[in-house]
């Protein structure tokens, strides 16, 4: 796919080195526009609304939930695996694409980062509101303490998605941060008074000398490649919530690739959403251009197709495995009460991303845009078919039930989207949202020196 | 009558040495008395002291913390079991069965259970009320006293009504009431009359008595309604008879013939061999045509013809009747109908088939139904004329559950005395509202069964100001001596005799309180009987398109209890339903009328002032042409529920403010020639097109997985093994032991070795009735708490035995398989490899730990579960009521929410067992421990024990050929198994999915 992409420019417009720094540093400069506004109200209405419906399940109890005792993980996990998958095409963006050398990731990787950030602080969330007591969640860390001492159970893959998402966070914010260095001097240089001094701070007192530079390098392609296995090891590990458990439907050896390439899937899709929409808010046409939507939509299609094998593989392993349970659980998913979301799962992840294949549709934003929100909402309940509809009607016959989310459920649903949306629009005024440093690094050379020159003979 | 003075020696002195002494030292010897009676002879006295707080300063004897036991006897019902109440710190916190009791034999049913929290109902009345004001009982003895002075002086009617009355000192006492007085009648009557079982012997031998039936006896059981192993008569010690012939072993593959008629499902049509639906209208000429059937095969002059020519189910009763005549001897027919004609012609069976004298028997009666119907009906003529001056009511709700037309002229009764818990419908209407006293704050005594005496001892004092009939009775005639000097006084002069004189009274008195009963070794002869009293009339006219018939249900009966929250949460054996009655309806019928289960339908009963609304539930197995709807709901002030469960703003009550839990369809009920009947009225059923919601339990009831979602050849889960008596006798064993043995299969080393015990239980399928005595008892025992019907519909209940029920058959053959299903403690559990915090850990006696103190609540365990047996908290359930709170087990933490929790094999019991062998020096010894579930089952279909011990019972049942472990083929190795049904059927008899495994 690289081919084509390396045929003409990433960036257009005839950019100069500070034609970049300017956009780039603009919105952050200047008053917010209404869009902003518009935008960060209803972003913070749904967070504070979604808030106010966690802490009253806080302080109320899990029983505000739709839960039973059959089907005891609902909107919570979803949530919480939804996210930490949103949260995966920006490693994979920002990490691996940086290993492979694809420039083109350079406009996107930014936002895409802090997208995983506030993805991976969502998803985090969620098993800390989901826990009965989550007062005592830091009993899941393995500290010294005098109570035995009690230790934590090394066996539960809950335990291992604690240091999963804790190592992917952590190294997800280093990476980030340490990569925004170079742009945080450049807005600090730009900048006067109280910005100044909080943008000196957060530069570290950048100077941009060649030795710094250097360093500056390595240390990314290390942290790159300490990001790396992340991608995989952080949805394998989430995945291995379910399959660890004995439950028909949950219990697969195909579940961590599966999860990845779900994870990458609908991380992707977020990717798109949020770039469509800043790309023409922001006036970022020349960085995001439609050569970098097509590459998005192409990793779509293909790992949608991959999606859509692992959906045809869990169900033929249901039935070879000639396990009576497995092989209900997948009738079931398909046919039974909750067919009706297996159904949208299958039409949202692998129907509608095959539309890509048309050049048509890949340009054309707007079907892009509608494409990439199908793609989550599909993602979203793909979780959501795994968890509700394996543990709703399992081995014994007597303890079948349903899942009903209750207005709260549906709380923790928008708080979720609520604070990422929050953030991400802070991030957007307060951040410089594409990497400048590595932009001007694929700016097309000759083209520019025209264009300044051209520019220095109208001044 | 003597007044009362006292000598050295004389009534409770020797017990109590403060007796006869000036009132303030009495009153101080009594509270003191009390501490150093509750260690041997508890309660024999009445504390002053009114606190429900744990003493501070224990009473002398009493350790504190330690259990002691009080042998009493269970006043639920009148079936009168024998009952251990554990109590702690001086109050009782736990019923169980008494083992030693010739009746009960250590079961004891979910009403009975659930009786200690009836104790502590913080609603009951506290205090004598006259005309609705608070009184003292000074007052009310003053007023009584010369009210029945003044009616007795110019020869007026004083009645006494009262429930089955079976207390030989209460009797005595109303004996004595009514010396001299030609106007006073006592009239007994039951919610659930079987007076017509009386009165058909009365007719055929002579003796208007209710004979004892001995289900264990008998090689074929016919039953046609008698619901006897749920709610009939005295289920506990029915259940407990039949099961002995209901279990087959390796060694001895026999069992009885079960077979069943019935309109309505019961649990013991569930557990029969062979269920036919039959229509109560339908019953007087099928139990003619058996008798004619048998009369046939006996040979010699029939009585009866033409009941059989051209009967529906001619051929099942031909089949019937040589079964039953095979028997002979051994043979048993019952009927649950309160039909004169029935019941007439059961005896006849009966008489056929040798059965008096040796299954049944009334040499020596059950005393346990003792009412007449047609004595009400005589009251309630009275009372319609106004000829009643005075009406005492004492344990009996006759404006609840008798025909509207006793209720409405009850309030114009001169003057009416209610003894009761004043929550009743009675007691509203009375200007006299005395509180009784419950059975575990009062002495008393019975005699369920003539010749077996049991007693009654108060194991706290009386809480409240709450008497005895007795003791109102004795007071009202001036008799001053305390309530348990009565019934001791009682004892030495007429039931210590009986037992002859070798032992002294006091030794002997004492001896009968440590067991709590005494039972005589004599019967007398059986009556004759009577062959020209056999009735005419064979048949009955339905009702209409569709008749009603009203049904008691397991727990709830008729409707004593409603106002006991773990009843009302009790998952219907049959239904699974909570909190609600609704009108049963057979599949074809609600298809017919368009309706399904929560469809809000209309019924017009003609007994009734305006018709009803009640929910339908569609019930396989039901008769087409009969709504059945249960008794025991609808009762006044249960709307005190409405927030029973958590309250947050998304939630529902359990009922409306003002509204009742259920609906009351007992004044419909008739009496219908001289009987109380309830299962013969027209109905009309309007559909209304509105829905209400029911909580069940369970919403798939079969096995069978839904039509189009099964897999090729696995239409059905194996969960409950069911096996052919034919096949099991030939040796076979269970189908499918490939899949199902797989034992040694571990490629994990054994990491959780058990070097001193494993604890393990087995259930006995084929014993298992469904009674639920186990759900009641293990929430009691372990503080399970009451969630409401809106948490119990969002499938949030709490109880840690779930009695799954799959139904099977259709048509007629409707039974069902119940399996009782609690935390299986596999050895190697999915729940303990998940949890992140270690809140659930293995034992190293093989049991799977729930550390309370440590869960915080991630509820993956509860996923991962296969049996799906744990329990969630999902609010802090309200605990607000205190005097409700002195039920609470000590032994077991209140659960907080936000924490996992489920059945522990009552690891407290398993402790406080192994505490005391330790204790005393010595090995614990198998049957050592009995958990609570095992402890209230009637049929003894669990066992608990520990594997380790090759010795140990319930070793020996893992190993019987019956015995499965469900789920096993996941290898998680559970500590639980099963031993498969076995039905009394044909190898190879179709019709049932389960057989396949045979």
């Amino acid at each position: 796919m690289s081919d084509s992409i390396l045929e003409t420019p990433l960036i257009t417009g005839n950019r100069t080195p500070g034609d970049v720094t300017r956009d780039v540093c603009i919105p952050l400069e200047g008053r917010p526009g209404r869009s902003w506004y518009v935008g960060f109200l209803i972003a913070f209405s749904v967070l504070a609304v979604g808030g106010a419906a966690v802490i009253y399940q806080v302080a109320t109890g899990i029983g505000t939930w739709g839960l039973n005792r059959t089907v005891g993980w609902g909107f919570d996990i979803t949530n919480f695996v939804f996210w930490v998958g949103i949260g995966h095409a920006g490693t994979l963006i920002s990490a691996v694409l940086l290993l492979f050398r694809q420039k083109w990731r350079t406009s996107i990787n930014r936002s895409a980062e802090a997208m995983t950030i506030f993805a991976v602080m969502c998803a985090g969330l969620f098993p800390l509101i989901h826990m009965g007591r989550p007062w005592l969640a830091y009993w899941v860390f393995p500290y010294p303490n005098l109570r035995g001492p009690l230790w934590v159970n090394f066996r539960s893959a809950l335990l291992w998605d604690v240091f999963a998402i804790g190592t992917y966070f952590t190294i997800s914010l280093t990476f980030w941060y340490i990569g925004m260095i170079p742009d945080l001097a450049t807005v600090r240089d730009r900048a006067k008074g109280l910005r100044k001094r909080i943008f000196s701070i957060l530069s570290l007192g950048w100077r941009g000398t060649a030795r710094a530079w250097s360093r500056y390098e390595t240390a990314c392609v290390l942290l790159a490649a300490l990001a790396t296995p992340l991608v995989v090891s952080v949805h394998s590990v989430v995945s291995a919530d379910f399959a660890t458990a004995v439950i028909p439907g949950w219990h697969a050896t195909l579940f961590p690739p599966y999860f990845v390439i779900g994870a990458v899937f609908s991380g992707f899709a977020m990717v798109l959403t949020l770039m469509i929409v800043a790309r023409k808010t922001m006036h970022f046409e020349n960085y995001i251009t439609m050569k970098h939507i097509h590459a998005m939509c192409k990793v779509m299609v293909f790992t949608g197709s991959i999606v859509a094998l692992a959906y045809t593989t869990e169900a033929f392993t249901a039935w070879y495995s000639g396990s009576e349970y497995e092989q209900f659980v997948f009738l079931n998913r398909m046919f039974g009460p909750m067919a009706w979301s297996y159904w949208v799962m299958v039409s949202c992840n692998v129907i509608a991303p095959q539309l890509l294949w048309f050049k048509k549709i890949r340009n054309s934003l707007g079907a892009i845009f509608v494409l990439s929100l199908v793609v989550n909402v599909g993602m979203w309940f793909e979780r959501f078919v795994i968890i509700t509809s394996s543990l709703e009607r399992d081995f014994l016959p007597s303890s079948w039930s349903g899942y009903f989310p209750t207005l709260i459920e549906f709380g923790s649903l928008i708080f979720g989207f609520g604070l990422f949306f929050t953030l991400f629009l802070l991030f957007c005024r307060a951040l410089p949202m594409i990497a400048m440093f590595e932009v001007k690094s694929i700016l097309p050379e000759r083209k520019s020196a025209q264009s300044a020159a051209q520019r220095g003979e109208a001044a | 009558m003597k007044n009362q003075t006292t000598k050295p020696g004389d009534g409770a002195a020797t017990l109590l040495p403060g007796e006869n002494l000036d009132p303030s030292r009495r009153a101080f010897l009594r509270a003191a008395g009390f501490g150093i009676a509750s260690s041997a002879l508890v309660g024999c006295s009445r504390g002053p002291t009114r606190s429900i707080i744990t003493n501070a300063i224990a009473p002398v004897g009493t350790v504190p913390g330690r259990a002691y036991w009080v042998a009493t006897t269970c006043e639920g019902c009148a079936a009168g079991c024998g009952v251990l109440a554990k109590c702690r710190d001086g109050r009782p916190v736990k019923l169980e069965g008494n083992p030693e009791h010739g009746l009960s034999r250590g079961g004891l049913c979910a009403t009975g259970q659930s009786e200690v929290l009836s104790l502590y109902d913080s609603l009951r009345l506290r205090e004598p009320q006259v005309d609705g004001a608070p009184a003292d009982w000074a007052r009310v003895d003053e007023e009584l006293t010369a009210r029945i002075a003044e009616v007795r002086r110019r020869g007026g009617r004083i009645r006494l009504l009262t429930g089955t009355i079976h207390s030989p000192s209460t009797l005595a006492a109303i004996e004595r009431f009514a010396a001299g007085d030609k106007g006073f009648r006592h009239v007994q009557y039951d919610a659930l009359s079987v007076s017509a079982i009386l009165d058909a012997h009365e007719r055929s031998h002579g003796v208007r008595a209710l004979p004892s039936y001995r289900f264990g006896e008998a090689d074929v059981i016919a039953s046609f309604d008698a619901d006897f192993l749920g709610t009939w008569i005295s289920p506990v010690e029915f259940a407990s008879g039949w099961a002995v012939r209901r279990r087959p072993d390796d060694e001895h593959p026999s069992m009885s013939l079960h077979v069943q008629f019935e309109a309505g499902m019961s649990v013991t049509g569930a557990a029969a061999d062979r269920r036919y639906r039959l229509a109560p209208w339908e019953r007087a000429r099928a139990v003619a045509a058996l008798c004619e059937a048998i009369e046939g095969l006996a040979g010699g002059s029939g009585r009866i013809h033409g009941a059989l020519e051209g009967h529906r189910l001619r051929e099942p009763i031909e089949e019937l009747a040589a079964e039953l005549w095979q028997a002979h001897g051994k043979a048993l027919v019952v009927s649950g109908s309160n039909d004169r004609a029935v019941q007439g012609f059961v005896n006849h069976a009966n008489e056929l088939l040798g059965g008096y004298g040796r299954t049944l028997s009334l040499a020596r009666p059950s005393l346990q139904r003792r009412g007449c119907d047609r004595d009400v009906e005589a009251l309630q003529r009275e009372l319609a004329n106004g000829e009643v001056d005075l009406l005492i009511v004492s344990g009996a709700n006759p404006a609840y559950d008798l025909p509207s037309s006793f209720a409405e002229p009850l309030s114009s009764a001169a003057t009416l005395v209610v003894l009761s818990d004043g929550l009743d419908e009675t007691s509203r209407m009375a200007k006299y509202r005395l509180p009784a006293s419950h059975a575990l704050e009062s002495f008393g005594d019975g005699e369920p069964v003539a010749g077996h005496y049991s007693l009654l001892q108060a194991c706290v004092p009386n809480l409240h100001q709450g008497r005895t009939l007795r003791e109102l009775l004795a007071r009202l005639m001036g008799d001053e001596r305390a309530d348990h000097v009565l019934v001791r006084e009682h004892w030495r002069e007429h039931i210590h005799p009986r037992f002859g004189a070798s032992q002294e009274f006091d030794a002997f008195f004492g001896a009968a309180l440590e067991r709590g009963f005494v039972e005589l070794a004599a019967a007398g002869d059986e009556p004759r009987y009577d062959a020209g009293s056999l009735p005419s009339a064979v048949a009955d006219e339905p009702p209409g398109d569709l008749g009603l018939m009203l049904y008691p249900k397991v727990g709830l009966l008729d409707g004593a209890h409603a106002h006991n929250p773990w009843l009302q949460e009790l998952p219907d054996p049959v239904t699974k339903v909570t909190w609600d009655n609704y009108a049963c309806l057979s599949e074809e019928r609600a298809a017919a009328l368009g309706v399904s289960s929560g469809d809000l339908v209309r019924l017009k009963v003609p007994g009734l002032p305006e018709a009803l609304e009640l929910p339908v539930l569609v019930q396989r197995g039901q008769h087409d042409d009969v709504v059945a709807v249960a008794l025991g709901y609808g009762r006044a002030g249960t709307d005190r529920f409405a927030r029973v469960g958590p309250q947050w703003f998304e939630s529902s009550l359990t009922v409306e403010d003002g509204e009742t839990i259920g609906v009351n369809l007992a004044p419909s009920r008739e009496f219908r020639n001289g009987n109380l009947r309830g299962d013969h009225l027209p109905v009309e059923i309007e559909v209304t097109g509105e829905s209400y919601p029911l909580a069940a339990t369970q919403d798939h009831h079969t096995l069978e997985i839904p039509h189009g979602l099964a897999p090729k050849g696995h239409e059905v889960r194996d969960a409950v093994l069911t096996t052919s008596l034919a096949a099991y006798a030939a040796g076979e064993g269970l189908h499918g032991e490939e899949h199902h043995g797989g034992e040694d299969v571990n490629l994990w080393p054994e990491d959780h070795p058990k070097p001193r015990h494993h604890w393990a239980m087995a259930v006995d399928l084929a014993a298992c009735t469904g009674c639920s005595a186990c759900v009641v008892g293990c929430q009691a025992e372990n503080n399970v708490p009451v969630v409401g019907k809106d948490e119990v519909s969002r499938h949030r209940e709490m109880h840690w035995i779930r009695i799954d029920r799959y139904l099977e058959g259709e048509g007629d053959g409707v039974t069902a398989a119940y399996q009782p299903m609690f935390c299986q403690q596999c050895d190697n559990a999915p729940c303990e490899a998940v949890c992140p915090v270690l809140a659930t850990v293995h034992s190293t006696e093989g049991l799977n730990q729930q550390v309370y103190n440590r869960c915080v609540g991630t509820r993956y365990c509860a996923n991962t579960c296969p049996y799906k047996v744990r329990r969630f908290n999902w609010f802090n359930y309200p605990h607000e009521d205190r005097l409700q709170n002195q039920q609470l087990n000590p032994d077991v933490t209140v659960r907080t929410r936000g924490v996992m929790e489920k059945c522990s094999f009552c690891a407290q019991r398993i402790q406080e067992a192994k505490s005391e062998a330790a204790r005393l020096g010595r090995e614990l010894a198998d049957g050592d421990i009995l958990v609570a579930c095992q402890q209230s089952c009637p049929t003894n279909a669990i066992l608990f024990g520990d594997l380790n011990d090759p010795e140990s019972k319930v070793s020996k049942w893992f190993e019987r050929r019956r015995a499965y472990g469900v789920l096993e083929e996941l290898n998680i190795r559970p500590s639980v198994r099963y031993l498969a049904r076995v039905r009394n059927v044909p190898e190879g008899t179709p019709s049932h999915g389960e057989e396949r495994h045979v």
